[in-house]
């Protein structure tokens, strides 16, 4: 076996590209493309080259409350799935002492999320309803004298939704990280006299940073690039960027559809390369 | 916490091996505060479920609320003779056909891709930035590029084609990227010992790679199932 070594890496990896090209690459050119046309008004394509639909999309004020929005929303998600999954994963790796049921733990966390998206979503509003468990148990209890609106068709029942849907993603790389920490080193910070905030500060942090950057990317990427929970846990008093190029697509506004979904790519691959900056995911493995 | 309460019981035989110091010796608070968060969310992730789950024993007359009205299978069976809702078994038999070819294609692609990148080769960071694209990118701006480019070129949109594609251009970054977690635990110098031992490639692959790995291999088939809920709407263009 002669096999030179470069090629043998573009042997390993051409599967994935045969996947990435025709399904990303070419569709992202397309949209491209797409987003420097004219419309003709009913879903044709005029091919003649035009800034107008990025500067439709730039310059309305529309398109800012949609950012505002969205990010809100990414950000309030992520803080919140960040703290549960972090502490979550704490607890498993460091708290629960048998391996077996640290795992059966983890386990518990992540079935549900073998079901669909949806059912987890709509699940919800039987519980957050204006008649729903928690209304109806706070006005039984007298803590209440009418029912709390804010719970659902609000930012909170989106907020909870995401939560609910996003934590696990930051569990599995945290606690990934974390279990891969050496107990030798705690062992030795707290025969040094390290306080517990010194190990969390100084070792735990540090250590599981890798896993803290992939949750980040998943959470985020999955919040900026959805709308479904958005639009039905708001109600609708919520918009988010991506729900409103679907508006665009669905009256057949392609290119300024394309253009805001462009610009939505930028500023998500920056996002992304901003924390990929911080964190060296790729040394995890080459070494 | 009855299940904690067990493992208290069987430390003290096992302090002396496992000597983890945050929890050696008796519980410190901070165990209390994090079992009580761990528990909430573990309540917080099946309450509303169980609820629905519940909910959908009720007749006719039933809503997204409670209390229930009446106990019944009206909508199961509702469900399963199509009159309303479709063809069920059909989109039931279509996704589950679907997410066993996006398992184990994911499985198989992303673990060779993982390989690649164990070690460095031109044009690797190219590779790396593609597939962390490919992952950020939003379903729907894929969708409407899968749509667009399917429709210039007159092919049909299909569940075994462009949907099968897009499932899995989000699936195999996500893979590789924990296939990168699996394989960061392999310790390189079992496989030079294979090599040293006259071992071909392939054997190394077969009978050390594979072996080793196998449990984060289960991992990553089992995490790719369920995360088949990336929702592009391949069929925006047919339909419309």
């Amino acid at each position: 076996m002669t096999v030179s070594r470069p090629l043998v890496g573009w042997l390993y990896i051409s599967p994935l590209m045969l996947v990435l090209i025709p399904f990303f690459v070419l569709p992202i050119l397309v949209v491209m493309v797409a987003s420097v046309f004219e419309t003709d008004g009913f879903g044709g394509l005029i091919p003649t080259f035009t800034l107008a639909n990025y500067r439709n999309v730039l310059t309305s004020a529309l398109t800012f409350n949609l950012y505002y929005e969205t990010v809100k929303f990414t950000v309030l998600t992520w803080f919140f799935t960040l703290v549960l999954g972090f502490f979550i994963a704490y607890f498993l790796v460091f708290h629960v002492r048998s391996p077996l049921l640290a795992i059966g733990l983890f386990l518990i966390c992540t079935v549900p999320f073998w079901t669909s998206n949806i059912i987890r979503m709509i699940s919800w509003i039987p519980l957050l309803g204006k008649e729903g468990l928690i209304n109806s148990a706070l006005l039984r209890l007298g803590l209440i004298h009418e029912p709390l609106t804010f719970l659902l068709y609000s930012s909170f029942a989106v907020v909870v939704a995401y939560v609910h849907q996003l934590t696990i993603f930051m569990i599995v790389p945290i606690f990934n990280s974390m279990a891969r920490i050496d107990k030798r080193v705690v062992e030795a910070a707290v025969d040094a006299g390290a306080s517990r905030l010194d190990i969390m500060r100084l070792i735990v942090v540090p250590l599981s940073k890798s896993g803290i950057a992939l949750g980040s990317i998943f959470v985020a990427s999955i919040v900026m690039g959805d709308f479904f929970v958005t639009k039905v846990m708001s109600g609708g008093s919520s918009a988010s960027v991506v729900g409103a190029f679907y508006e665009d697509i669905s009256v057949l506004q392609y290119p300024g559809a394309a253009a805001s979904a462009i610009v939505l790519t930028v500023i998500l691959l920056a996002m992304v390369s901003l924390i990929l900056r911080t964190v060296d995911i790729r040394k995890e493995i080459t070494q | 916490m009855s299940a904690a309460q067990e493992t208290a019981a069987l430390a003290p035989a096992r302090a002396k091996q496992r000597a983890i110091s945050p929890s050696r010796g008796g519980r410190p608070w901070t165990f209390y505060v994090l079992a009580a968060l761990f528990t909430f969310y573990v309540v917080a992730l099946y309450g509303p479920m169980i609820c629905i789950y519940i909910l959908s024993f009720q007749d006719v007359r039933g809503g997204l609320v409670f209390p229930m009205k009446g106990l019944s299978l009206h909508w199961f069976i509702d469900l399963f003779t199509q009159v309303r809702t479709g063809d069920v078994k059909g989109a039931f038999d279509r996704s589950i056909k679907l997410a066993i070819l996006v398992t184990v294609i994911t499985v198989v692609v992303s673990f060779m891709a993982a390989m690649a990148f164990r070690r460095r080769f031109p044009g690797d960071n190219v590779v790396f930035s593609l597939m962390i694209g490919s992952l950020v990118a939003p379903g729907l701006v894929l969708g409407i590029g899968v749509g667009l480019l399917f429709n210039a070129l007159g092919i049909d949109t299909s569940w075994y084609g462009s949907a099968l594609g897009a499932q899995l251009s989000w699936t195999l970054p996500f893979g590789v990227l924990v296939m990168f977690a699996v394989m960061s635990r392999f310790n390189p110098a079992w496989e030079e010992a294979a090599r040293d031992l006259g071992a071909t490639p392939w054997q190394t692959i077969r009978l050390v790679i594979i072996p080793v790995l196998a449990p984060g291999l289960v991992a990553v088939a089992l995490f790719r199932y369920r995360l088949r809920g990336r929702k592009i709407p391949c069929r925006w263009r047919s339909g419309a």
